[in-house]
């Protein structure tokens, strides 16, 4: 297991530490460890108490398939709690191919300047970024890759600078283009307060990671891998439509919120599905399945091109599709792929942007369906911090109090996903007990009976919303913590070799002993651990619920509101 | 296709070439000529807003897929795997019963948390209790002819919606126009040949044609791959 390199912004400092206390953790498990210990609750996210952690999981950099996640900690802006997002891209493979377990940014500069840190096998440098300032992520990725070839890079953009609540961090993927994002809760504010633009990783001459048990590691990678391209979903669903083949499906189930959560079905959802995108990227000559990361089987992802086949944007993915289409009723897939590019390039989260321009929308700033304008919010005020371009990238809930809007889709200060808890009541279950805020992600592991975390769910019995969401987050949590691409949760789910392989992997990887308790038990600590912060950070059992228009406005076609009662809510963490 | 997985038609679907809607009759009739490409994408046109079939109502889904459509039901248990009827997912297609001017939705194995949340009999299935199609009964009870509205998505589109298309759908006279006016790409276009009534003819001659003939409010839609 690496080291921790610890980066003072403070004293403009640099210092690999040893993991001492934080040993056989990795992503989610060792950011949120890291946070809970060091970040004192109550400070201000902007300020210099505040730390800012990068982490790849426990299997990343090697030949297990999808596991190239880079996660990334702090307390959240957005929410003012603890906050987890993770990426996919290339830079977390050379952060472990350099022996880190994790980068540490701490402190912050007593002067305004901007900087960056490039990060070698042999040194580790900060110095100025003047001439990056202000610059999009995809003109600083250009310039960086230039400077310094083929290395991995985490970038904020005018988003980020601003310590915008909705900045995202941003990391280049396989084609050198900063597309993948740690998006939720403002994480690219935390760098921006820190001053620093960006982070360049290059892991030329690095050893790369120690296996203990070569041969067992390959038997299990291998079966992990077999598991992934045999699965329906992750083998072929996903490879062949990507994410946003989920369109058509939660909009026939009526939870596709769509005009700011007013309705669970939008009448154009078939001009921006997955299918009419896949013959989209074909017609285009883009890509229709391509990879986030090195080593990804799973190839979710997607290049789309303008109608002359110029390129516009890649991953464009179900949230994001939903975000800017239903959610603002525009049924243009051309239109919502130039706002993706404009997050992207800005740096901001897809889905607190798309779900603020929707409640924007609601309040009169402009009509639904605007594209041109909603176009114009991102492009001219948000990327030059005009006062509405501010407040827009404040997210949701700091738009609606500007607005006057009372149906703000949001719980603990983060606009939800693109599932209305009114019609698929246990996601709001998830959405309100989250340590995250509403975040679809927290409970997407679903290898619940499987790892029997918690028990055996009874399928037949209507009451086990709160169990199911519990067994979740838990499985999520764990699956966080390997540095794994949560679509790997799939074959998990369906086939008990694929999930055995994990611990085979970890214990081939490591000389370790795990088993599946052991597993649970990580996610059941992560999940403790998270909670016990933001208690400290002053949440209570009150900021575990959803908005008050979802218990009282029904939602259209089944006419639902969300129903699942307070009492029933606060049972989640008896565990 | 995935290892394990059968092909959509039972044995011998694919030689039968009586239409689906064989006992119709003075129903006018719009026949369409495509290469396989252009076929992709039309069938994708369609069937994401769904299709009208008539069918024996009062039969299962389970019946539906397998006997009145010739799917081939180990493809139906694999394949189909999420299923919805009126926007409710359901569990168990041999009790779900069809009645007229339902709206049936099938699709493949779906990704995500709410994906496989939808998907039939999963272990899941309480995050959407609320939804769920409950009203499931024990016997068929075939009664008469009534129409459906039937939507294919992702996998389930490329692999019924040809065979679904090559015995004919029916449609509404103002969805063909819409169809062949706003939504077909001039790849369709292009290497469209139409006959209308057995007649060859052109999109604006067809439109033309739709319209002017009010009695009718539906046609038969069929494919033929060229």
């Amino acid at each position: 297991m690496g080291k921790i390199l610890r980066i003072n912004m403070n004293d403009l400092t640099v210092k690999p530490d040893e993991l001492g206390e934080y040993a056989g953790l990795g992503g989610r498990a060792l950011t949120s460890s890291i946070i809970a210990k060091e970040v004192p609750p109550l400070c201000h996210p902007l300020g210099p108490n505040n730390k800012l952690v990068a982490s790849p999981g426990l299997l990343t950099s090697t030949i297990a398939a999808s596991s190239g996640r880079c996660h990334f900690g702090c307390k959240s802006p957005l929410t003012g709690g603890i906050k987890e997002g993770n990426a996919g891209g290339v830079v977390a493979q050379k952060i472990a191919h350099l022996g880190y377990s994790a980068i540490v940014l701490e402190g912050k500069p007593k002067d305004d300047k901007l900087r960056m840190v490039f990060i070698s096998k042999d040194k580790t440098e900060i110095f100025p970024a003047d001439e990056y300032k202000d610059l999009g992520n995809y003109e600083t990725v250009a310039k960086l890759r230039e400077k310094y070839g083929k290395v991995g890079i985490i970038s904020i953009g005018p988003a980020g600078e601003q310590k915008l609540n909705a900045s995202s961090i941003a990391v280049n993927d396989m084609d050198n283009r900063p597309t993948r994002h740690a998006a939720r809760g403002g994480q690219g504010a935390v760098m921006g307060s820190k001053g620093l633009k960006a982070i360049v990783v290059d892991d030329t001459g690095a050893d790369g990671v120690e296996i203990k048990d070569k041969d067992e590691f390959k038997k299990w990678s291998k079966i992990f891998s077999d598991g992934l391209l045999k699965h329906p979903v992750t083998g072929e669903g996903l490879p062949t439509y990507g994410t946003a083949v989920l369109i058509n499906i939660i909009n026939e189930a009526g939870g596709l919120p769509t005009r700011n959560f007013s309705n669970g079905q939008f009448e154009h959802a078939a001009n921006i599905s997955g299918e009419q995108l896949t013959e989209r990227c074909k017609e285009r000559k883009g890509k229709e399945t391509h990879i986030c990361s090195p080593g990804c089987v799973i190839r979710c992802s997607n290049v789309y091109n303008d109608k002359d086949g110029n390129y516009i944007t890649s991953g464009l993915e179900y949230e994001t599709i939903w975000a800017f289409g239903a959610n603002c009723n525009i049924d243009d897939l051309d239109m919502v792929a130039r706002l993706d590019r404009l997050c992207d390039d800005i740096g901001l989260d897809t889905i607190e942007t798309g779900g603020t321009i929707a409640v924007a929308m609601e309040g009169g700033l402009l009509p639904f369906g605007d594209w041109d304008r909603a176009i114009k919010l991102l492009d001219e005020d948000v990327r030059n911090g005009t006062p509405i371009g501010k407040i827009i990238g404040s997210g949701a809930v700091v738009t609606g109090r500007v607005l006057g809007v009372t149906r703000v889709p949001a719980v603990k200060g983060q606009n939800m996903p693109a599932y209305d808890p009114r019609a698929i009541q246990g996601i709001g279950v998830t959405y309100a007990t989250s340590t995250m805020g509403a975040d679809h992600t927290a409970g997407y592991a679903i290898a619940t009976n499987i790892m029997k975390v918690g028990g055996y769910v009874d399928p037949l019995k209507p009451e086990g919303q709160v169990e199911l969401s519990r067994n979740l987050q838990i499985a999520t949590a764990a699956i966080d913590s390997y540095g794994l691409c949560l679509f790997t949760a799939f074959p998990v789910l369906d086939q008990p070799e694929t999930f055995e392989a994990i611990y085979r992997m970890l214990n081939a990887q490591y000389g370790l002993n795990l088993t599946a308790d052991d597993i649970t038990e990580l996610g059941k600590k992560v999940l403790k651990t998270e909670r016990d912060f933001n208690t400290r950070a002053g949440f209570t059992n009150k900021d575990d619920r959803l908005p008050e228009f979802m218990y009282q406005e029904a939602l259209a076609p089944h006419n639902q509101v969300f129903l699942v009662k307070d009492e029933e809510l606060d049972e989640f963490w008896n565990f | 296709m995935n290892s394990g997985t059968s092909k959509p038609l039972s044995r011998g679907a694919e030689n039968i070439s009586r239409p689906l809607f064989y006992y119709m009759k003075d129903i006018s009739e719009i026949e369409v000529h495509l290469s396989n490409s252009a076929n992709r994408e039309l069938c994708s046109l369609l069937f994401q807003s769904g299709v009208l079939l008539k069918v024996q109502v009062g039969a299962s889904i389970k019946n539906l897929l397998c006997e009145q459509l010739s799917l081939d039901k180990t493809y139906v248990d694999k394949r189909i795997s999420t299923i919805f009827l009126n926007s409710q997912p359901v569990d168990d297609i041999s009790k779900a019963i069809i009645k007229s001017s339902d709206t049936l939705a099938l699709s493949s194995a779906m990704p995500g948390l709410i994906g496989a949340t939808l998907r039939r009999g999963s272990h899941l299935a309480p995050l959407r209790d609320t939804i769920t199609f409950k009203e499931y009964r024990n016997n068929d009870d075939i009664q008469a002819y009534g129409l459906i509205h039937l939507k294919l998505f992702n996998l389930i589109l490329q692999e019924v919606g040809p065979f679904l298309l090559q015995r004919g759908v029916m449609m509404e006279f103002e969805d063909v126009i819409e169809l062949f006016y706003n939504k077909m790409s001039e790849k369709i276009t292009g290497a469209l040949d139409i006959y209308f009534n057995g007649k060859r003819t052109g999109i604006n001659e067809l439109c033309k044609d739709l319209k002017s003939n009010v009695g009718q409010k539906l046609v038969l839609l069929k494919l033929k791959i060229s």
